[in-house]
């Protein structure tokens, strides 16, 4: 191009006119002698074109007397038009080849999207009516009395009937099916295929859309192929945009002079001429700027682009360039994503009213936008509808009709990852470390995460709830709190909220923050303890007695109860499920304070140990996010599951890139963990956290530890049932105490959280090496079977007890007669119940 | 350079539309436009069959998408022209290619491996189903079959990790597991899950032997001789 511009535009500029040395150039005389034009390769247009434009010259032809000057003027505006034309025609098959190419390598901006969890539905699935119900909506279905199409649902007081939309997963498409869910005592009995009769195994729905890993300012879309927008669709934006688009080649002149003389008629512009390939090509290539040189360069541009492409592939482009509003910082293009954004729901599922808005939008997507803008869209609406009823797309009797209709709009604020920013924010980092910016921001990945909207949603309502509430109670202020929510069998992440305003982006409190994690600890000491069966069992005594501890530098530590009092002599499941300062240090240092800190670097406690008998109170900082990952070995026979966010992810075109696999770390005996797990379920009976009974009734046996920092600066609690584990926080930015115990605190976050995400309860399986005894708790010794009295408690084959020989043995077997303490009065037992 | 193209394109203005009024006055010679790859519309049109796809009634307005939907023509609905052309490869992307096993990069003792692959490959049973498994436990371990008929261990380990999330505590499920990813080379990977297994067989039927076999499997493509012989004495002893 260059080259090319540079001769010829340098003799066009400055030297052709006037210039006499030019009329030598052989072209030019052999015309000359014939009186024509020059033989050019689109002769035909070009005679036409002369004998209509230089009509001045054509007279001046007839006169035979010519003057020179005349002569000469005919010779100039002769020449300078076969230059003209050459030259313009240069210009063209450059702008040809440029648009062309830019055409072909076209790539859409497509920033990763990101995906929560489906919702799988299969006989006997923990699904309630009510819950697939709320899941359709979200999702967009609509209800209606007898869904036809995909996207329609009805329910009845115990069937949900609907029509899937169908996904194609990273792993297996899911086909898009009529369904009807039958359910009885709140869960999915029955899932059945409707076209087929045939019972559905396992099916999901599609996963809802939570966001887009995004740069600050960005355009969206979806890409959509011509055939799957439908039909009438198309003709209606053909209707309204450029009625002749089938039929010209890119430029409609037809359309051109009559809208000029609608606009001369009105005297201002009512009417666009622009076709709806230079409207696309105007969106791909050039600026908004209204310039003629624009606007000539646009019409070039779109002849080149009919010339090579097919209308179906203009259109195509077409729908999914356009710009149809702006959501924060997010640019909706195209009409799949306006569907959504607008709407809630897929571009094929639109109704007229709707797709006269998103159609009437084009003309100005601030002006007409449906929801900063309800009235003049709703005219503008109209205006479409009319121009629908015209092209009998609609039933012109209809059209009054129509035009009453109010327009609902749905869905809208999120998709642009403002939503569950703490969540999201893991989901980049994870993401951040495997894939180029490049990638994430315009490579059109899907993430498949681990989120479970319903879950995620309980624990925000949680920590929105609960904080208020203890504030206002326990006369408190300036509180921050934190929840993790993971599957405990997968180590998926349900749900994570890491501020008291769960849509603030800020601080990530679940995997940032490190705290001390106070008795929260304490399991892990224990679980060494029960590692050793021969030694340990729930039963051997403890001291709980005063204890002094001296460093190598001469510093003396002395730990002190919660209650500042000792009991003596406990059981370790006593000591434990009331969480007694002293006993727990003597463990300790029974065990061995090396040993201690190998076994939790062991379990996967990272950062700093200290050895120093402190750890052993939890004077060990962790995240929420860290400490979840520990207490799955508890859940999980003994397997450390690390937390995953992610699940897969597929290109553009839906194409595994990578899975995310289950990772397992065997670290505990099975059987350790069972008996843990049993003595974590006592925690919540009997223990520091009875109070959860109250926040969870019927829901019986979960698992859990309180947990207090020293000044109680920090409340913790970390717990599971049978499908849920969670750790959650509560404390102040700035460290001071709160005055909040574990139970006090995170345990009441913990449990509402857990409650709106239906926790189920525990199911205590037992290893082959441990087994259920009938125990008598004054005088651990196993009882007889057929005794009354006796308490059901996991003991170890190893582990060395006494076996009572009659159902009521004296109490004076080996240091037992003191495990008990005193329950002496009722505020005592109020105390042990606060921490 | 843009100063330049300023002065041209005026020209090139005239140019167009002189050459548009050519290219598309009454279809005298449409000679360079009608090489396209596409069939005119007004064909098209001509040819397209009527009532095939019909535009909505209005008292349910909603788009025919031709998936589950059942038109029925609507009175005065127009048939939109429409020349069909794939435009895209739509071909579904299906399920993802297995990864030729020897591109794996391979662990200490897969040469092991290779050898237990050739000779799992060989027994018919590759994944055998455990029973008492739920329907949607089971359809999922049948995917995984078949993703395994085919060497498509990362698809069976997909379907089955769906799976032992809803059934986290069936022993079975897990061994499945391990089996795929030891069929896959990943010998580490399925030695945990494989131990997952094992903890849950003694809840799991007679699980503990095919279990305790895996595990003498897995031994073996690690190249610990000892560990796998002790697996299997074991797996023998249990049976007994």
């Amino acid at each position: 191009m260059k080259p090319f511009l540079h001769g010829k535009g340098f003799y066009f500029g400055r030297r052709l006119v006037g210039l006499p040395e030019f009329s030598s150039i052989r072209v030019v005389t052999k015309n000359s002698k014939k009186g024509d034009l020059p033989s050019v390769r689109n002769e035909p247009r070009i005679k036409r074109a002369v004998a209509t434009a230089p009509s001045k010259a054509s007279k001046s032809s007839q006169s035979p007397p010519r003057p020179p000057r005349f002569r000469r003027t005919r010779f100039f505006l002769r020449h300078l038009l076969i230059w003209l034309v050459l030259v313009g025609l240069a210009y063209w098959l450059w702008l040809d080849r440029e648009v062309t190419s830019a055409f072909e390598h076209k790539q859409w901006v497509l920033p990763a999207r990101v995906f929560a969890r489906p919702l799988e539905l299969y006989p006997g699935a923990n699904v309630s009516r009510d819950r697939l119900i709320r899941k359709l909506e979200t999702l967009g279905y609509q209800q209606v009395a007898a869904p036809t199409v995909v996207g329609q649902y009805a329910a009845n007081a115990t069937q949900v009937e609907f029509f899937s939309r169908g996904f194609k997963f990273w792993d297996f498409p899911e086909a898009a099916r009529h369904v009807e869910v039958g359910f009885a005592a709140g869960l999915a009995q029955t899932v059945i295929d409707r076209d087929s009769g045939q019972a559905i195994d396992l099916m999901r729905l599609e996963p809802p859309e939570i966001g887009r890993i995004n740069p600050q300012d960005f355009e969206d879309r979806k890409l959509l192929a011509f055939d799957e927008v439908p039909k009438p669709f198309v003709a209606a934006l053909v209707a309204v945009e450029d009625r002749r688009f089938f039929k010209h080649h890119g430029v409609d002149f037809i359309g051109l002079l009559r809208a000029f003389g609608v606009n001369l008629m009105a005297q201002r512009v009512v009417q666009g001429g622009s076709t709806l390939t230079q409207q696309l090509v105007k969106n791909l290539y050039l600026t908004h700027e209204r310039t003629m040189l624009r606007k000539i360069n646009e019409m070039l541009m779109a002849v080149s682009l009919e010339r090579r492409y097919s209308k179906q592939k203009i259109i195509e482009t077409y729908m999914n360039e356009v710009f149809l509003g702006q959501d924060g910082n997010r640019a909706i293009h195209g009409f799949e994503l306006a569907a959504h954004f607008y709407f809630a729901k897929p571009l094929s599922e639109l109704d007229w009213l709707e797709a006269a808005t998103l159609i009437g939008m084009i003309k100005g997507p601030t002006l007409y936008d449906p929801r900063r803008h309800p009235e003049q869209s709703k005219t503008r609406r109209d205006v479409v509808l009319g121009l629908l009823a015209q092209a009998e797309l609609i039933p012109p009797a209809d059209l009054a009709g129509l035009r009453k209709l109010a327009l609902k709009l749905r869905g809208g604020a999120g998709g642009a990852g403002h939503e569950y920013p703490s969540f999201m924010a893991l989901v980049r980092r994870q993401l951040s470390r495997e894939y180029s910016p490049r990638d994430l921001d315009a490579a059109g990945l899907n993430i498949f995460t681990t989120l479970d909207v319903e879950v995620q949603q309980a624990a925000e309502t949680a920590i929105r709830a609960t904080l208020p509430d203890i504030e206002k109670r326990m006369r408190k202020r300036d509180l921050q709190g934190a929840i993790i929510i993971v599957d405990p069998a997968s180590g998926e992440v349900l749900a994570m909220v890491a501020d008291r305003d769960p849509d603030y982006a800020g601080f990530n409190r679940v995997v940032d923050a490190r705290r001390p994690i106070g008795s929260v600890v304490k399991p892990l000491v224990y679980a060494l303890a029960l590692g050793q069966p021969s030694r340990f069992s729930l039963l051997t005594p403890l001291n709980d007695t005063a204890v002094t501890w001296t460093g190598p530098d001469g510093k003396r530590w002395q730990p002190q109860n919660f209650d500042n009092k000792q009991h003596g002599t406990v059981s370790l499941l006593y000591a434990l499920s009331h969480s007694f300062n002293m006993a727990t240090v003597n463990l300790g240092l029974q065990l061995g304070l090396s040993r201690v800190t190998t076994y939790l670097r062991h379990l996967g406690v990272p950062g700093k140990l200290p050895n120093y008998p402190s750890i052993l109170l939890g004077a060990i900082e962790l995240s929420p996010l860290e400490l979840a990952e520990v207490y799955t070995v508890f859940a999980n026979d003994g397997f450390r599951v690390p937390a995953r966010v992610i699940n897969a992810v597929t290109d553009q075109n839906q194409r595994k890139l990578k899975r995310y696999g289950l990772a397992l770390q065997p670290v505990m005996e099975p059987a350790t963990a069972a008996l843990m797990r049993y003595a974590l379920t006592r925690v919540v009976a009997e223990g520091t956290a009875t109070g959860l009974a109250a926040a969870l009734p019927g829901i019986t046996p979960l698992a859990g530890k309180t947990g207090t920092s020293n000044d109680a600066r920090d409340s913790w609690f970390a717990g599971f049932g049978g499908n849920l584990l969670g750790v959650a926080w509560v404390g102040r930015d700035d460290n001071k105490p709160t005055g909040l115990t574990g139970a006090s605190g995170a345990m009441r976050v913990w449990a509402a959280a857990m409650k709106g995400a239906a926790i189920t309860p525990l199911e205590l399986q037992l290893p082959a090496a441990v087994q259920w005894q009938n125990i008598d708790v004054r005088s651990s010794t196993i009882l007889p079977a057929e005794c009354p009295t006796g308490v059901a408690m996991p003991v170890h084959r190893d582990s060395v007890v006494n076996h009572a020989s009659d159902c009521a043995p004296s109490v004076v077997t080996p240091a037992i007669e003191a495990t008990t303490p005193p329950r002496a009065s009722v505020f005592d037992r109020l105390e042990e119940l606060l921490h | 350079m843009t100063k330049r193209l300023v002065r041209v394109v005026p020209f090139a203005l005239l140019l167009t539309l002189g050459g548009c009024a050519g290219l598309f006055g009454p279809a005298e010679d449409p000679a360079p436009i009608e090489d396209r790859a596409h069939p005119r519309a007004a064909q098209v049109a001509a040819a397209a069959p009527r009532g095939a796809k019909t535009t909505p009634l209005p008292e349910q307005p909603r788009f025919v998408t031709g998936t589950v939907a059942t038109p029925r023509p609507a009175q005065g609905a127009r048939v939109l022209p429409v020349p069909q052309l794939a435009m895209t490869d739509k071909s579904p992307p299906g399920l993802v290619s297995s990864m030729p096993l020897a591109a794996e990069p391979l662990a200490p003792g897969e040469h092991a491996a290779e050898a237990l692959k050739d000779e799992l490959a060989q027994t018919p049973d590759l994944l055998p189903t455990a029973p008492a498994l739920s329907p949607a436990v089971q359809s999922l371990v049948s995917a995984a079959n078949t993703a395994a008929a085919r060497h498509d261990w990362d698809q069976a380990q997909a379907a089955l990790e769906r799976a032992v999330k809803l059934a986290p505590t069936k022993s079975s499920v897990w061994r499945q597991l391990a089996n795929a990813r030891l069929q896959s080379g990943d010998v580490e990977r399925a030695r945990e899950v494989a131990q997952r297994a094992l903890s849950l067989a003694a809840a799991d039927g007679r699980e503990d032997v095919a279990a305790w076999r895996l595990i003498a499997d897995i031994e073996q493509a690690r190249g610990d001789s000892g560990a796998a012989q002790l697996a299997r004495t074991t797996a023998t002893r249990l049976t007994h």
